[in-house]
């Protein structure tokens, strides 16, 4: 329950002015973390964990969330400016950003992203304040039936992301999916088309498929043209928060929407900010007015998912706390903290730490509001960049890409898989094959096989089972409801003409 | 390079089929029920469906169309900077552990930089910083073991 007491005493925690300068400083690398190509909020967490064991625990834990926010949001600059997303969170509403910042209008896209990172910290923020404890219950009742039926559903969204052609969309899917084959098999460990490559045993790594996917294929495209000009994208205006307000309130149903979309998949063991953008994404789509804009170019489908990714993250801290549970890898780093620094994650944590637990919402709500000003200074030195003429900027963004995929498992092999993705990518867009369904194969392929395995083993192969469970069969029911979703509309909008 | 899509179905539903082949050997689980081959194996047969309908799609538009067609942007010499772009990052790939990552990259930027056709004083200062900041970007700041090589520091 809300204590009022207690979050005095969380407040009057952060507000110490060493907590204030690490989470400033702490946000400040996170934000340089986003926007490298490469690096993942993990991978940075991962490297501030020997730091925070000469700290307290609230200044500890309060520079791996401030982190965290930052990095999510910040992730979004090298998408809009450059045609790579800094994190897999913003990897879904990459092309939309894109094209509006070729279209002149990347300020604009960097203040919408900005606000609405924000309001969606906000959002996940208080529903972790105040109703962590009930949500965790509804999480842990997910099983690998509703695991599968969320992975189908966020599938679905391939067919709605795909931009013209559904049966192209379908077909780049297949390749994403058919790409999550590579490895060993969950239930016997047989090493599936790795023809004798030790470094195929675990499958291909995302973070390179997704640089050459989108930073290859961006690269090769540039210099294949006679004429590379980034000149729309240097028309910058100062003020990045022009008109947002408007923008706002005209999406403030969806935003809403996908707060809570996000905020949900967060809290679900290992569907973090990347899936829950690409399902806001796509029931974005599905229930917009302008479905068409969606992959042009789209301010609402960057509303949806940039919200959603950030809410997933406070989200994700609900199980973590509540029961120890992990929902992500930046959960699990967390836990490990938490229990370095003496503190057992827990119905103890609630009961024995209070003040400490309170601390960590002030530190969530802090970090969200504290992402506007630092996110503003971060805007403005990265759009100094598109004032590189590209015949420079392209040779700069290669040795990104190329060490920004060696940095995943320090290996050469990673670079040679980017390679590979990107010039499949480039053949694809040659093709009018939309990439980003391909991208959304790798992200949810392997949750799909593994989850519809061990169903199908713990249901000793009966797939009715599938049905068996309440929330299972509303998510399967919902699934099916989604695909014919277009027959019904057709079927009722035939028998009204009739009336 | 577009390719029609009677072809284009035709080339995805073959991969499938060659996909569908290898997939079909792999094992079953030990109490015999379906096992590394079935995932493979659903989504080859789908891939197949797509290939097929995308070329039969294509075969109503094939009388007077070409099979292969240049992309409109992609000039001879755009063809050539893909071509280097690729063979400068096999290079790396090859070369980063015997020379290093600081020699390695310093002749993919500069290499890619005259491509462009830049100035040979921009070529001269650009390079070496924008290899030194990467280096120390992610050598330094972020602790990645970038290949040494000959260059040990």
């Amino acid at each position: 329950m809300f204590s009022f007491d207690l979050l005095t005493q969380g407040i009057a925690l952060v507000m110490d002015p060493y907590v204030l300068l690490v989470v400033i400083c702490s946000g400040l690398y996170g934000l340089f973390i986003g926007a490298m190509p490469g690096l993942t909020a993990t991978m940075a967490v991962a490297l501030l964990v020997p730091i925070t064991f000469y700290m307290e625990p609230v200044p500890a834990v309060a520079s791996i969330i401030t982190m965290s926010a930052m990095a999510i949001f910040s992730g979004d600059l090298p998408g809009t400016l450059l045609h790579i997303p800094g994190t897999p969170s913003s990897a879904a509403y990459c092309n939309d950003s894109f094209a509006l910042a070729k279209q002149g209008k990347a300020s604009m896209v960097l203040g919408v992203d900005l606000v609405l990172s924000c309001l969606g910290g906000l959002f996940g923020s208080l529903v972790l304040l105040c109703a962590a404890p009930a949500l965790a219950e509804v999480a842990l009742q997910f099983s690998s039936y509703e695991f599968f039926w969320l992975a189908v559903l966020g599938l679905s969204c391939a067919v709605l992301i795909s931009g013209g052609s559904p049966l192209r969309g379908v077909i780049s899917l297949m390749i994403g999916l058919l790409l999550t084959c590579v490895g060993s098999d969950i239930t016997l460990g047989f090493p599936r088309f790795t023809f004798g490559n030790l470094s195929l045993l675990e499958g291909f790594s995302f973070i390179p498929a997704m640089i050459g996917m989108f930073g290859l294929a961006e690269v090769l495209s540039n210099v294949s043209k006679k004429e590379m000009h980034n000149t729309e994208i240097i028309k910058f205006t100062t003020d990045v928060f022009k008109g947002i307000g408007t923008l706002v309130r005209k999406v403030k149903f969806q935003i809403l929407r996908s707060q809570l979309i996000g905020t949900v998949i967060g809290i679900l063991p290992g569907a973090g900010g990347d899936i829950a953008a690409w399902i806001c994404y796509g029931v974005g789509k599905r229930f917009s007015k302008n479905p068409d804009e969606y992959g042009q170019g789209s301010v609402e489908a960057i509303a949806n998912s940039t919200t959603a990714n950030n809410a997933a993250i406070s989200g994700a801290f609900i199980p973590a706390l509540v029961f120890g549970i992990p929902g992500d890898s930046l959960t699990a780093i967390i836990i490990g903290v938490l229990f370095m620094k003496g503190l057992e994650p827990g119905p103890s944590l609630f009961t024995e730490h209070g003040d400490f637990l309170y601390a960590i919402y002030v530190v969530f709500i802090l970090a969200n509001i504290l992402l506007l000003p630092l996110g503003y200074i971060a805007i403005r030195l990265a759009t100094k960049i598109m004032k590189v003429p590209p015949k420079l900027l392209n040779p700069i963004i290669l040795g990104f890409c190329m060490v920004g995929a060696y940095a995943i498992n320090n290996d050469n092999f990673d670079i040679t898989c980017m390679l590979w993705f990107g010039i499949a990518a480039y053949i694809m867009i040659s093709n009018s094959i939309p990439v980003a369904p391909a991208i959304l194969g790798l992200v949810l392929g392997h949750m799909l096989e593994n989850t519809f395995m061990q169903s199908m083993i713990k249901s000793e192969w009966d797939p009715l089972s599938f049905f068996s469970r309440p929330i299972s069969a509303t998510l399967g029911l919902i699934t099916v409801l989604l695909w014919f979703s277009p027959f019904i509309v057709k079927a009722v909008k035939k028998a009204r003409a009739k009336v | 390079m577009k390719i029609h899509d009677f072809l284009l179905g035709l080339i995805i539903a073959i991969i499938a089929v060659a996909i569908f082949v290898v997939a079909k050997d792999f094992p079953d689980q030990n109490d015999g029920k379906p096992g590394a081959w079935l995932y493979p194996c659903a989504l080859a047969i789908i891939t197949f469906i797509c290939g097929v309908v995308m070329s039969l799609k294509g075969l109503r538009h094939l009388k007077g169309e070409k099979l292969f067609v240049l992309n409109k942007e992609l000039s001879s010499f755009g063809a050539v900077n893909i071509v280097v772009v690729i063979a400068l990052i096999v290079f790396y790939i090859e070369a980063s552990e015997y020379l290093g990552f600081l020699i390695s990259m310093f002749i993919v930027i500069a290499v890619m930089l005259t491509m462009l056709r830049n100035k040979f004083w921009v070529i001269l200062i650009t390079a070496p910083v924008a290899t030194l900041v990467i280096y120390l970007i992610f050598s330094k700041g972020l602790l990645v073991p970038l290949p040494e090589g000959l260059l040990y520091f």
